[in-house]
């Protein structure tokens, strides 16, 4: 997203004309050390590939983001969002970049590029501070591309004391050098590129009180290039179809209840459940995620307990996770940890402390 | 420890005693619609922007951290300082909403709302004046 950087003075010289008080400046970061307490190394990120091996490490789910807002006039708006991140060796990267239309009071439309709001918690997985966990569950997020090019439609609506919120978006998404893909197959490619063209989505979420339901449907043309170690290549079409139904419930005496299934045709399924109790500054939570490949290659879970404590603009977590992995070659009937390097089954267990802000 | 005990007692029954202030939800004179109290809620957490019959709603809240705020946060919108915080957060960075304006004092608050007949914001109930309508207190 190189050239997209060229935008920034383009956004700011568009406003500085004008007060820089249309100007709003946001931010957020989390500071994340983690150590394996036991095993070999534990993915912790698969989008960035922040990956926690032998040793305490402060480089693979630290990052920050800066958000500038410019309000052009009653309806229009621009936004930028660039984000740094250790798993990529902090080279600033445009998250966001768009331009939004107010169509009317309860509904506007959105174009550049956004996240694809595929999961409960796809748009703000890096705002660390927004969610009660260190991660949000890694097994069920885990999608390579986060990211896409495109438009997107949004209406806000209260039917009776049910509020409803629909999204609908369009556009497409490159991944060239797929980091994670590429990851996975190594020990067949040397580079996997994707490409992801006529996506189209919808977002239902729905709160009723202290319920809230959100419901989502991706398709896309995905066109997929491997390129081997004899130097040749060969492109694979997929035509996927991606969903998603996330569940949260907050009870009254602060335990809130929440879960999320996906189902990534013709690939996987993941999902998670978490419960939460917040007392005062405190709050605790106990998490189980899972991870299951069509074939056999690809199975694992985690267990997470952790405890978050709030300060007045920061938060400190600490998190235990124990991740189990059952993936195996059933060719050779030897096990096929998601993280390459393990020497036995993968089975890993890892502590982890975070400082999340915002500003 | 019988004073251990006692403190301990005497610290609980502080954190339960009763709110001491009432807070009255404020829109201009001229507005005349009605609303309960989940779609206060949703207005000011920005699920909806607008009153209930349709016209655009434009929320207002008091300096952060002030009683008053805190009282509202509490009672109105059943969250805690961090969860709103962390609430916004969320909208903000995901391109889906604005936190409400934020004003200094209750007078630039009663000021703002008996000349703009789209804002709803509240004050402590003690500092009602004729100027605004008072929508409901909790």
């Amino acid at each position: 997203m190189k050239p997209s950087l060229l935008l920034i003075p383009i956004i700011i010289g568009l406003t500085t004309h004008k007060s820089l008080a249309d100007i709003k400046i946001n931010g957020f970061g989390s500071v994340v050390a983690g150590a394996v307490l036991k095993g070999d190394g534990y993915i912790a990120d698969y989008p960035n590939l922040g990956v926690y091996e032998n040793q305490f490490d402060v480089s693979q789910e630290t990052r920050l983001g800066l958000q500038a807002k410019a309000q052009i006039d009653d309806k229009l708006s621009a936004t930028i969002q660039m984000m740094s991140r250790s798993a990529n060796d902090y080279s600033p990267e445009v998250e966001w970049l768009y331009t939004s239309y107010k169509i009317n009071t309860n509904s506007n439309v959105q174009i550049g590029r956004m996240r694809m709001p595929v999961y409960y918690y796809s748009d703000f997985m890096d705002v660390g501070y927004a969610y009660p966990w260190v991660r949000i569950p890694a097994d069920t997020y885990s999608l390579d591309i986060t990211n896409f090019n495109g438009i997107k439609i949004n209406a806000a609506k209260k039917l009776g004391d049910i509020y409803i919120k629909t999204s609908l978006y369009t556009g497409q998404e490159k991944s060239e050098s797929d980091e994670l893909m590429s990851y996975l197959f190594e020990s067949f490619t040397t580079n996997i590129d994707r490409s992801f063209e006529n996506i189209l989505g919808g977002v239902v979420e729905s709160s009723y009180y202290d319920f809230l339901a959100r419901a989502t449907y991706t398709k896309a043309d995905m066109l997929e290039t491997q390129t081997y170690y004899d130097g040749s290549d060969a492109d694979i079409n997929f035509d996927i179809k991606f969903y998603d139904l996330f569940l949260k419930y907050e009870f009254d005496i602060g335990i809130s209840i929440m879960a999320e299934y996906n189902r990534y045709k013709p690939f996987y399924e993941s999902y998670f459940g978490s419960l939460v109790y917040q007392d005062q500054a405190m709050s605790y939570y106990l998490s189980w995620s899972k991870f299951d490949l069509d074939t056999a290659f690809e199975e694992h879970d985690t267990t997470s307990i952790g405890v978050r404590y709030d300060a007045e603009s920061y938060a400190l977590k600490f998190d235990i996770s124990s991740m189990k992995d059952n993936g195996f070659n059933p060719f050779s009937g030897k096990t096929n940890p998601v993280y390459h390097k393990a020497t036995d089954s993968g089975d890993v267990i890892t502590a982890t402390i975070s400082l999340d802000f915002v500003f | 420890m019988k004073t251990l005990i006692l403190i301990f007692a005497a610290t609980i029954s502080l954190h339960s005693l009763p709110s001491y202030a009432e807070i009255a939800v404020i829109v201009n004179l001229n507005n005349s619609v009605t609303v309960s109290a989940e779609d206060i809620k949703g207005i000011f957490l920005g699920k909806i922007n607008s009153f209930p019959n349709g016209v655009p709603a434009i929320p207002i809240v008091q300096k952060a951290k002030t009683p008053v705020a805190d009282e509202f946060t509490k009672k109105v919108l059943h969250k805690t300082n961090s969860q709103i915080q962390a609430y916004w957060s969320k909208l903000i960075f995901t391109g889906q909403g604005t936190s409400p304006k934020e004003l200094q004092n209750s007078e630039k608050i009663l000021s703002i709302v008996s000349t703009n007949p789209n804002t709803i914001s509240y004050i402590n109930a003690a500092d009602i004046t004729e100027k605004i309508r008072v929508l409901i207190k909790f």
